[in-house]
């Protein structure tokens, strides 16, 4: 499959202290790719990199296969970017927020409108951005993220601070966004996220990559090769994962009452605090 | 430095919508024209100021506020709020960025200029020429005001900046008359040449013929252009 964005050997110092050292990744088109890691480990100087935000000390950085030196400006028509530090015009209303950036891409306004339904902000338009929640804020930013439907989405923790409903929506969209085609790079420190959306994630301590891939096989990998099960009358049965095992649960069990049944797999906040000693957020 | 006319057309229509609900940026184009007013009521024993000096003072008003504060308030305002940031992300040139704020604030200066040029009623045969020599001398005066912005990190503190300027483009002309210090600063300032260049220079010593003062406006226009150049490159990246 076609790639995307691809770094190799990245490294990123700042007055000598080192923000990235030799990072080295790969996404795919159409991938949901997840960047995991604790405050200060290097999302944000990633994103960064890989807009042109910032420049490398050392390694390449390619984005849609150039390299991102001589990546042309135009290439941003392709891309959307959501940061914590993405800004509004809070004098102008939701609709003329949306309005400038469809004119800057030649977008006809009929696109504002579909994009403010898909973010649930059709019936605030002529809201004034200085009077909307933070939530909504964080939907206006999403919708002028993808009103020119990117092909590249850059998303640095696009639902910190905002509440459940409100991330489940944005959860929702960002699901519709990849099956419509979109590739997402997506930064957070919320593991639950990162499981629910990405088809591989990566986590980041120090600057540097310590164990990569899809959700799924990291937490097998992980996992212990136990089961547990609880009866009924609160009982706890660890047996080994393996045929020998399962007859010894069967016979632990005798008359009792099987309540659950679960294999011991870590979820990812665990595999990161087993590889790095410390804890996502 | 790139520029898609498209994108400036769209910043230029945004800018015009944002300034005007600005508050902060519009009072400072109130001013030169309550100015303006207020001087047409001061009596000096028995007669009014003479119009030649209230234009005079009204548009050097004028053309340090509105060039030089209003643009690099606005500037510095998007860079404050994060909104340059966004716009440089969607494909946007530093190019169309500042020219569309040039655009704007060039706009409002001269309207200013204009309805200065119509409340103290002057011959409407000079129109043309003064419009003429504002615009050639603001030019400088929208550099520095591009620089300014440039470099303040926040609209608050874009005052380091344009005051040192303001004060050199105001005062030196204003005293002139009255001290030869003034006079000797006043004749190297682009404001004291666009006045002598608007109400004409009769001659006599090398500083007061008409090529001196295009000479001081070009010099001020070039030195203002290249620092601008500098200083945008150097500040295009986060490190």
């Amino acid at each position: 499959m076609e790639k995307l964005l691809e770094m190799e050997g990245v490294s990123l110092s700042f007055d000598k202290k080192p923000a990235l050292a030799d990072l080295s990744f790969q996404v795919k088109r159409g991938e949901v790719f997840g960047f995991l890691g604790p405050s200060g480990a290097g999302k944000t100087t990633t994103i960064k990199l890989l807009t042109r935000q910032l420049r490398a000390d050392a390694g390449f950085i390619q984005v849609f296969g150039e390299d991102i030196g001589a990546l042309s400006q135009s290439a941003f028509d392709r891309i959307g970017v959501l940061t914590d530090n993405s800004g509004l015009y809070e004098r102008l209303s939701v609709f003329e927020n949306l309005k400038v950036f469809a004119d800057l891409k030649g977008i006809p306004s009929s696109a504002i409108y579909e994009v403010l339904e898909r973010v649930g902000l059709k019936d605030d338009s002529k809201k004034s951005c200085k009077t909307l929640s933070k939530g909504m804020k964080q939907r206006l930013i999403l919708a002028r993220a993808v009103l020119h439907k990117p092909e590249l989405l850059f998303l640095d923790e696009p639902t910190a601070a905002l509440d459940p409903a409100t991330t489940q929506e944005i959860h929702r969209l960002l699901r519709d966004l990849n099956r419509e085609g979109t590739t997402i790079f997506l930064t957070t420190h919320n593991m639950e996220e990162a499981d629910k959306l990405c088809h591989w994630v990566a986590f980041l301590h120090h600057g540097h990559i310590v164990e990569g891939g899809p959700p799924q096989e990291l937490k097998l990998k992980y996992a212990k090769e136990q089961i547990v099960a609880r009866t009924a009358e609160g009982r706890t049965i660890t047996v080994e994962k393996s045929a020998a095992g399962l007859s010894d649960l069967l016979t632990q069990l005798g008359q009792e009452k099987l309540l659950t049944l679960h294999s011991s797999e870590p979820n990812l906040e665990e595999i990161f605090l087993h590889l790095t000693g410390r804890e996502l957020s | 430095m790139k520029i898609q006319l498209r994108k400036v057309i769209a910043l230029f229509k945004k800018d015009m919508k944002d300034t005007s609900k600005n508050v902060n940026v519009m009072i400072l184009l109130v001013l030169p024209l309550l100015f303006t007013f207020l001087y047409q009521f001061i009596d000096l024993g028995g007669e009014g100021m003479p119009k030649e000096f209230i234009l005079f003072i009204s548009v050097l008003m004028n053309l340090c506020l509105v060039p030089v504060s209003f643009l690099s308030m606005i500037i510095a305002e998007e860079k404050e709020k994060n909104t340059l940031r966004t716009l440089m992300l969607s494909n946007v040139s530093a190019g169309d960025f500042l020219l569309s704020k040039s655009l704007v604030t060039f706009l409002y200066m001269q309207v200013v200029n204009l309805l200065i040029f119509f409340i103290i009623g002057q011959d409407m045969s000079t129109l043309l020429p003064f419009l003429g020599i504002t615009t050639i001398s603001s030019f400088c005066m929208i550099f520095i005001g591009a620089v300014a912005g440039l470099v303040s990190k926040d609209q608050m503190s874009t005052s380091l900046v344009t005051v040192p300027f303001m004060l050199i483009f105001l005062i030196p002309p204003m005293f002139e008359a009255v001290n030869p210090i003034f006079a000797a600063i006043a004749r190297w300032v682009p404001t004291t040449a666009m006045m002598n260049l608007y109400f004409g220079t009769e001659g006599g010593p090398w500083y007061a013929t008409i090529w001196f003062q295009v000479l001081v406006i070009l010099l001020w226009t070039a030195a203002s252009a290249v620092a601008f150049g500098l200083i945008f490159r150097k500040r295009s990246l986060d490190n």
